[in-house]
């Protein structure tokens, strides 16, 4: 009997042989793969394999296995190592085309052996199979794949210290205004009715409520709460055919006079302010007692800059960016930065560039250097001689790149110790809130919007609590040549805490800003 | 001046619910719309067919390399990658001969999430820099919210990432010679932008009856793994003929690969199967490149003619 149980055992341990791979095996490789460790001791490998499949198989079997895959079936010996005793998983490419492979040819053979006999323990293999599969194709959405559904779900909740820190966010008082903007107005039905009762010129406000004969409820709502954009339509000289003028409210002609252009203009028409709340301005900033009585850590609130009020007026400092010396920055610990370097993209430009040179000259390593402040070997006892550092601090950078200098923007921050974290897009609109489509802005394509990389450097879990609050784009009107959305400052405030202090290099005039040093040649 | 971002914030509203020409980019423009029109119809006219070739993801180079060496087959306009994680990018991109697969000159288009985008950075800069392609253009996807069918989800976010993640990125790439001003029967340049917002139609099943194609304002979108958005930038850019679309990964039920004329679509998944190198070559042979239309010409967006010889700044 017992032998009998042996063989067939035997028997359904080579179903998780394909030729001489060990299909278990890669499977529970990809489970354990985990980018910021990577490193693995061979014995508690082999013990956890044993513990997840609820097998005994012999250590020495699993080594002769890993041995064979990574001789004979990782392609460039750099994804799978064996280092004495210790298993360095690099990449999982290789590892997950030979598992799709491996599988796909394999679950046939599933197939044909099932229906000769129906016990459980059989089942059980179809199903250690279905999960393999499951693993391969998380976005099927087929039954079996239930399971990784309920992973993602899960990781996709949000955390608490994330709603915590938006409800906190949401407490704060709007610092702009908002008007809605209507979104229904096809072929500018809305608009030409709002003209029929305001005139431009006269900026008489309307109650809506009294026309309730004329217009429908819902068309009394949205003209009472929402911004509509209302053509100018000049009597001989706008041509409705041209369609809208490509400057809209920046139309150098338009402004010198209103017979110079023929294209359509619009005045913006936004409610009566008493309909809509109105914030007032003085109490939106954030206020919270700079001193508690007792020394306690806020629990979600755990940015450091969140409670300790800093720097608050704007400083500017006038210098070449390129001359300057970096050492009087590197004392201060700066939480962000912003750089929008005047890359040189071969245009003629109203102000002056950097070749890419001088900005690659630019000691910005000095800046938000982590402090080291303890290291210690984490594998000491798995003879491994790498050491991990642990970082005090660090920061976050956002970079401003054009198309043709997004790859040098990265290597520019890799060059000085930051690691890359997202790219945030800037979606660039006109006064009517589209997209910006004309103008021949590109030069392959026409361009809607403009690059930023954001990196970070040092150990973001020691300070970066509160990320994720954001999206990553900004929609936003255009303003003068080159300057940036205001935006970018609240996110990084966000981000960092609210009395942050911040550095920005390459600024004008107007990004002077509170909790700001501001490094320019045009200040 | 509206604070879109703040209005996130404070009320959960996307930022793009109030972008007003999401629906119809060109909306206020009559020149614009006119030639977008007529571009679709002449799209239209000169493609007739649409190809699929299902293939397993480790087959898809070595029948390419196969397809290249026996039929010399090759094509204008590659993409590959599609709005799905799970794929296979570098794999394929490593192993796969696309300079021989593209001609010269050509155009390649690769879509992949954000991060995975810059992972493979410096690798595929590599690859794409020896195989002697330019990175041309950087172009963008954003879905409407976080509920639509190519919200990149938590596939795409890493726990460290400070941003929550929307995008999809895309390399526009170009090889061999193409200038803006002189090759007009081979690009038209400038006509539409490096950015596409998903807009609201909302996904109507496969099997819905009434799909009005002779109302294209009110096209109604089918879910699809590709948006059709980014089929059109292609056609809209080259006026080549021989389209490719690999889509190196599984992408599911929910995401699946259709047809679109003009283009062949290999991938796992495809719904049909209808590829033949040898047909497809003798098929293509008689137009390679769409024919040049009068009107089109007078209404596209052109270079400004220069007028001093003597500033080498040539487009």
């Amino acid at each position: 009997m017992n032998r009998d149980r042996d063989a067939s055992v035997k028997e359904y341990d080579a179903l998780y042989y394909y030729n001489d791979i060990n299909i278990r095996l890669l499977t529970y490789l990809t489970i354990i793969y985990n980018s910021k460790r990577h490193k693995y001791n061979l014995d508690l490998f082999v013990i956890s394999f044993n513990e997840y499949y609820k097998v005994k198989t012999n250590d020495n079997d699993i080594k002769r296995d890993l041995h064979v895959l990574i001789n004979y079936y990782i392609d460039d010996g750099h994804s799978l190592l064996i280092n004495d005793n210790v298993l360095v998983i690099n990449d999982l490419v290789d590892i997950k085309i030979l598992l799709d492979k491996v599988i796909t040819s394999s679950s046939d053979k599933i197939k044909k052996k099932l229906p000769k006999n129906g016990k459980n323990e059989q089942k059980s293999i179809a199903a250690d199979y279905c999960q393999m599969m499951n693993l391969l194709s998380a976005s099927s959405e087929t039954s079996s794949n239930r399971d990784s559904n309920k992973v993602n779900y899960l990781l996709s909740k949000s955390t608490s210290f994330y709603k915590l820190y938006r409800e906190r966010l949401q407490h704060s008082s709007r610092k702009h205004k908002f008007h809605p903007v209507c979104a229904d107005d096809q072929k500018s039905k809305h608009s030409l009715k709002i003209l029929k009762f305001y005139n431009i010129s006269l900026k008489k406000h309307v109650d809506w409520s009294k026309f309730k004969s004329q217009l429908t409820s819902e068309e009394i709502t949205c003209f009472s709460t929402k911004t509509h954009f209302l053509p100018i339509l000049i009597k001989y000289v706008t041509d409705i055919q041209l369609g809208d003028c490509s400057y809209l409210d920046t139309c150098h002609k338009f402004q010198q006079n209103n017979n110079n252009c023929k294209y359509v203009h619009y005045y913006e028409y936004n409610p009566n302010d008493n309909s809509i709340i109105t914030e007032d301005p003085k109490t939106s900033s954030f206020v919270e007692f700079t001193e508690t009585l007792d020394e306690i850590d806020p629990l979600f609130t755990f940015n450091v800059s969140n409670y300790r009020k800093t720097a608050s007026r704007p400083k500017p400092v006038k210098c070449d960016i390129r001359k300057y010396d970096f050492k009087d920055l590197q004392k201060e610990n700066f939480n962000a930065i912003i750089a929008d370097p005047p890359w040189n993209i071969h245009m003629n430009l109203p102000y002056g560039t950097c070749n890419d040179q001088e900005l690659f000259d630019l000691p910005l390593y000095k800046l938000q250097a982590p402090k080291i402040n303890h290291h210690y070997n984490v594998f000491k006892s798995f003879n491994d001689s790498s050491n991990r550092f642990v970082y005090k601090k660090g920061g976050v950078m956002a970079l401003w790149v054009t198309v043709r200098s997004i790859n040098l923007g990265k290597q520019l921050m890799l060059a000085n110790g930051y690691k890359i974290m997202n790219e945030l897009s800037w979606i660039k609109i006109n006064q009517l809130c589209r997209t910006i489509v004309t103008g021949r802005t590109g030069h392959w394509l026409n361009h809607s919007k403009e690059h930023l990389l954001i990196g970070y450097k040092g150990n973001v879990d020691e300070w970066l609590l509160l990320r994720q609050q954001d999206l990553d784009y900004i929609v936003s009107q255009t303003r003068e040549t080159s300057r940036k959305p205001d935006e970018l400052y609240d996110i990084l405030e966000r981000l960092c805490g609210e009395h942050s202090n911040n550095l920005e290099l390459f600024g004008r005039n107007n990004n002077l800003r509170p909790g700001w040093v501001t490094l320019g040649n045009q200040l | 001046m509206n604070n879109y971002t703040e209005n996130y914030i404070q009320t959960n509203e996307s930022p793009q619910k109030y972008i007003r020409n999401k629906e119809n980019t060109v909306e206020g423009y009559p020149k614009l719309q006119k030639l977008m029109d007529l571009k679709e119809q002449q799209l239209s006219i000169y493609s007739k067919k649409a190809y699929g070739c299902r293939m397993n993801i480790d087959k898809m180079t070595p029948y390419l390399k196969k397809w290249i060496n026996e039929y010399s087959l090759n094509f204008d306009v590659v993409m590959i990658g599609c709005l799905t994680e799970n794929q296979f990018l570098y794999p394929i991109l490593r192993s796969l001969p696309i300079d021989k697969l593209i001609s010269k000159p050509g155009f390649l288009f690769i879509w992949a999430s954000s991060t995975k985008i810059n992972e493979l950075s410096r690798y595929l800069n590599e690859e794409i820099v020896t195989k002697k392609f330019r990175r041309s253009e950087e172009l963008v996807f954003i879905p409407v919210d976080k509920d639509s069918c190519f919200y990149p989800g938590m596939a795409n976010g890493t726990d460290e990432s400070l941003l929550d993640k929307m995008q999809w990125h895309c390399w526009m790439c170009i090889t061999g010679t193409v200038r803006r001003a002189t090759d007009g029967h081979l690009i038209h340049c400038n006509i539409d932008t490096d950015l596409i917002l998903e807009n609201e139609t909302p996904l109507v099943s496969s099997n819905s009856p009434s799909t009005s194609i002779n109302e294209p304002s009110t096209y109604i979108k089918k879910n699809n793994c590709v948006p059709s958005e980014i089929y059109k930038i292609a056609e809209n850019f080259s006026t080549a003929t021989r389209r490719l679309h690999i889509i190196p990964g599984r992408t599911g039920m929910n995401t699946p690969v259709r047809l679109r004329k003009g283009w062949v679509i290999m991938s796992p998944d495809v719904m049909l199967n209808n590829f033949k190198p040898k047909d497809y070559i003798s098929e293509t042979k008689e137009l390679l490149n769409l024919p040049e239309d009068p009107e089109i010409e007078r209404l596209r967006p052109k270079s400004p003619i220069q007028k001093h010889k003597h500033k080498g700044t040539s487009y």
